[in-house]
């Protein structure tokens, strides 16, 4: 199970956050820093796992942008499945943006979240298929005009 | 003033050039947004929480903004509904109390019969905020919607299952039905979503994969035609059928296959499938290979299979991209305890890996290869993780360092090796080795006599070359304070065996510079300054000529602004003063050591120390080597006693106040551990071997003690009891025409084999005789302590007298008489003559 996903600029800047467990808003601003720090300090060839506290972290950096995966430590999970998953949900997201980058995200939170939303669900991998991510949303938007 | 657009919001955020320009921002928009949510007005709603999405993840508060949140979920507008939801999980957890207020709208979306977003939404709220009571109010609905005709409803359906039964574990019998039907599902989607649940419920109540078992061949057969299907765009990945989904399946066959043959007989062919026929080098392959080994090692796999799995990780250890050779590092380390040979092959490659850059990859190796040590092959390990510990960083230091110690400690093959090498690690990363190791070191060298000379030959010259090393300098100081005598004696060989000549001097000179470094360099330094200071201490009977130095080093640290420093201080200036010059040497005796069993093979022996010391020749040598084959310190702790008389002693003792031994022992709280002490009933009887079976064996210990400082009083005449010896036997050792050597004869009162001998010096000639000393060697069978004479020099009076004390057990009593070889050496003033006189004492007084 997924505990938490986060989308950070390499200002530190949290773009788009989910968290499948109550964590109050001091403790995710605390969490958030210390992770971009941690990530921002490794270098490309580095591995992209690492604990913190009571997480596994799995990241990916795409330009200027972190996408940050964390689990519970004691949980077993396919690392290597994970990386594959965040590059899934970037090309996801980039379908459906074009050429994703930070401000499209910003701009357009509730589709970001939309999507993220149609991917997992309560920290389970729910649709890896992208044309199945992104029908819901076109469908709404389609309506919604 | 009305609120912005959600876009200019953001944009005035991004304009926000510092964090107080943006708290501005935010904190004016929050204000005009809670007063547009008290107008009541639902013109702006949706926007207003579309921006308080925006706050929180910004990481300001938004609790105001939760009733609206909820009225919002309730609309009938699917775009106020969905912004509603939307903010439902992102707002709002399971602890807030307003959730159950949106139940019944929940219930009414997951009924609806508009549309299916409208229920997909009900579920994905179900999924990540219900709570226990929410989940018993919906958890018909969703079970009917597992049953729904659109895949999209279904898949949520299933993971809003999965957050129910971890509520109420009860739920998961009403569950396992709907599983039978969904197994059958071709859909990737459903079938992903069906692993998770079973996954789930298999952690949540174990004993349920008896139950799934049933379901193996079908997850063969869905695997295996998913492996075979034809190109279907939208799930290869890299020209891998649905990576995804293949690892979740194998995932659960693991677990299926776990402990049962035949479910494992079963999947043997489709792993072995998999595991060879997956290519590609990049992500997505290795993460079903990674799947495969995890499932190889879970199930009972034929050997065929797990030689496959080691194979892969094998490959993976070697591979050039780090995620991938950290993945191979973790697994190994799982191996270790079950193929412990396939995971020591890699010895050589996992030690290469210290060589990366990255520290998570270090510290994931140095782990593995902590792992893989062994009794056996721990020498050549140790000597590799050196050559690393040489060029390690700051970071990774202390852990390599550590480790080491650790690996050596656990299986080091000889107790010279533990030492050599974990003084090189000291002497490499002395500041990051942790205390406990340097103790266990301190015990281990101080529970075995042969090393003690070697060790404090060769971590006095480390020492004094790797100041730095603050971890070295504690064992340096330890090993100087308590076996000094050892260093300065002049008897050790260096390599090309040219001796080794450390002076009393040089010795308290390096501690002195230790000192002096460690001075304000915080705890650490305090504790090494402590250590110091107890060194100095002891040297002080061991070191006679530097007692004035080593008082004026103590007395330094009197002012000392650490509280700890400054008592030690104080109350060592007091121990050297004169008044405690009978108990000094009682005090400051080297420390039995009693350690932890596994160091302790072999029976701690210890010389007795001499006081004669100083004057080395080859005759006091003979002496020294005779005496440590014949004395050994009880099993019993003589500590325990030197407690005990001590205590006893305070009433005496100048300041009433002032407990020396329990300071001095709790002054080393962080020196090497003193063995427990035990109630002593008659410390006093116990410390003169009064008749108890400590006596003999401590070869009269209690008496050395006392007896030890030739100026002192002998035990019993301190303690007022006059032993009724009979009359003293005499025997003229030595006479010539200036001077006369008269033995007198007294056994000791506790230890019949022990005879205490006063050799009495008068001048016959009309000159003054100087430079007066006589050496004694012995058989080996006799044991001697020699003291030193009273006085050097004699006036040609015949009243005038020189004595000089020494002590002979015999071991062999009764056997074989006491034979002496004496060198009596004195020069004649008067005529500048020297004289020296050597001569064999035969027939010395016996029963007497």
């Amino acid at each position: 199970m997924i505990e938490f996903i986060l989308l950070v600029n390499k200002q530190g800047q949290t773009r788009l956050s989910q968290y499948y467990n109550s964590y109050t808003v001091k403790e995710r601003v605390l969490l958030e820093g210390e992770l971009v720090r941690k990530c921002l300090s490794r270098t490309q060839k580095q591995c992209s796992f690492f604990n913190h506290q009571q997480f596994k972290v799995i990241y990916r950096r795409y330009a200027s942008l972190y996408f940050i995966i964390g689990i519970n430590s004691d949980e077993d999970i396919n690392e290597l499945s994970m990386l594959e998953f965040i590059h899934n949900t970037v090309e996801t997201l980039d379908r459906y943006f074009e050429n994703v980058c930070e401000l499209d995200i910003m701009f357009n939170i509730e589709k970001a979240h939309f999507i993220i939303d149609e991917m997992i669900m309560n920290g389970c991998i729910l649709e890896t298929n992208k044309e199945s991510v992104l029908t819901p949303l076109k469908a709404i938007m389609k309506a919604s005009k | 003033m009305s609120t912005m657009k959600l876009k200019e919001f953001i944009k005035a955020i991004r304009n926000c050039k510092q964090a107080k320009d943006e708290r501005a921002v935010v904190s004016k928009e929050s204000a005009l947004i809670r007063n547009a949510f008290k107008e009541k007005n639902p013109k702006n709603r949706h926007r207003n929480i579309a921006k308080l999405l925006f706050v929180n993840l910004l990481g300001y508060p938004t609790q105001f903004g939760q009733v609206e949140t909820i009225k919002c979920v309730a609309s009938d507008d699917y775009t106020e509904k969905r912004i509603g939801y939307m903010a439902l999980s992102q707002l709002m957890n399971e602890s807030s109390e307003l959730l159950m207020m949106v139940t019944q709208a929940i219930k009414n979306d997951l009924n609806s019969s508009k549309s299916n977003f409208i229920v997909a939404l009900g579920l994905t709220s179900i999924a990540e905020i219900s709570t226990e009571d929410m989940c018993r109010e919906l958890y018909t609905e969703v079970k009917k919607l597992m049953r729904s005709t659109s895949s999209y409803i279904k898949k949520k359906a299933i993971l809003a299952a999965v957050r129910i039964i971890k509520n109420i574990p009860d739920t998961i019998d009403d569950f396992m039905e709907v599983i039978d039907v969904l197994i059958n599902e071709h859909s990737h989607s459903i079938t992903l979503a069906t692993m998770t649940l079973i996954q789930e419920i298999i952690n949540i109540e174990p004993e349920r994969v008896g139950t799934f078992r049933k379901y193996t061949k079908v997850l063969i057969k869905i695997l295996k035609n998913l492996i075979h299907s034809g190109y279907a765009p939208e799930y290869d990945i890299q020209g891998i059928k649905d990576p995804f989904l293949q690892v979740r399946i194998i995932r659960v066959l693991g677990h299926l296959g776990e402990g049962n043959e035949d479910a494992s007989d079963d999947m043997n062919d489709i792993l072995t499938e998999i595991a060879t026929s997956t290519e590609g080098s990049k992500g997505a392959a290795n993460s079903i290979l990674y799947e495969c080994v995890r499932a190889i090692m879970l199930i009972e796999a034929s050997s065929g299979l797990r030689a496959l799995g080691i194979n892969i990780l094998g490959r993976f250890l070697v591979n050039k991209e780090n995620n991938i050779r950290f993945i191979a590092l973790t697994n190994l380390h799982k191996l270790v305890n079950i193929d412990y040979n396939a995971v020591q092959r890699h010895k050589t490659t996992v030690i290469g890996c210290l060589k990366d850059p990255d520290l998570v990859i270090k510290k994931e190796a140095l782990d593995l290869i902590y792992q893989i040590c062994k009794n056996t092959n721990v020498k050549g390990i140790v000597k590799e993780l050196l050559n690393f510990l040489l060029t390690a960083e700051k970071e990774f230091k202390e852990d390599l360092a550590n480790k080491i110690c650790m690996a050596v400690e656990k299986y080091s093959p000889t107790k010279k090796w533990h030492v050599d090498t974990v003084i090189k690690v000291l002497t490499l990363a002395g500041s990051e080795v942790m205390d406990n190791f340097i103790c266990s070191l301190i015990t281990l060298i101080a529970s075995t006599a042969e090393l003690q000379n070697y060790s404090v030959n060769k971590t006095y010259f480390s020492m004094k070359e790797n100041l730095e090393q603050s971890g070295l300098q504690q064992l340096g100081v330890w090993l100087i304070g308590e076996f000094g005598e050892l260093l300065v004696s002049g008897q050790t060989m260096e390599m090309d065996d040219t001796p080794i000549n450390v002076t009393e001097e040089e010795a308290v000179e390096t501690i002195e510079k230790v000192m002096e470094h460690y001075k304000d360099k915080g705890d650490k330094g305090d504790v090494i300054i402590q250590y110091s200071l107890v060194a100095l201490s002891k040297l002080t009977i061991r070191f006679e000529s530097m007692k004035g130095k080593i008082q004026e080093l103590i007395q330094n640290q009197v002012h000392n602004p650490n509280i700890e420093i400054q008592q030690r201080a104080c109350e060592f200036m007091k121990l050297i003063d004169e008044d405690w010059d009978q108990h000094r040497l009682a005090i400051f005796e080297p420390m039995p050591f009693q350690g932890d069993e596994n160091m302790l093979v072999d029976a701690t022996e210890r010389a007795v120390r001499e006081e004669g010391e100083g004057d080395e020749d080859d005759l006091t040598q003979l002496k020294r080597e005779a005496a440590p084959a014949q004395t050994h310190v009880p099993e019993e702790s003589p500590l325990d006693d030197i407690f005990g008389i001590n205590y006893d002693q305070q009433d005496e003792s100048p300041d009433d106040n002032f407990d020396p031994l329990g300071d001095i022992f709790g002054g080393m709280g962080t020196d090497a551990p003193a063995p427990p002490s035990d109630p002593v009933s008659d410390p006093l009887g116990d410390i003169f071997g009064g008749g108890s079976a400590t006596a003999s064996a401590s070869s009269g210990l209690g008496s050395d003690i006392f007896g030890g400082s030739p100026a002192s009083q002998t035990p019993s005449d301190l303690f007022g009891s006059a032993p009724s010896a009979p009359a003293a036997p005499t025997y003229i050792a030595h006479e010539d025409s200036n001077i006369k050597v008269l033995f007198n004869f007294e056994r000791d009162s506790m230890d019949s084999s022990t005879h205490r001998i006063t050799a009495v010096y008068t001048n016959k000639s009309s000159s003054v005789l100087d430079s007066i000393n006589m050496q004694i060697s012995v058989k080996k069978y006799l044991n001697l302590q020699l003291f030193a004479v009273s006085s050097s020099s004699l006036q040609p009076m015949p009243t005038e007298q020189v004595t000089q004390e020494m002590k002979i057990q015999n071991t062999h009593e009764g056997k074989d008489p006491i034979v002496l070889r004496a060198r009596i050496t004195y020069t004649h003033v008067a005529s500048g003559q020297k004289v020296v006189e050597t001569k064999v004492l035969e027939g010395l007084p016996t029963g007497y």
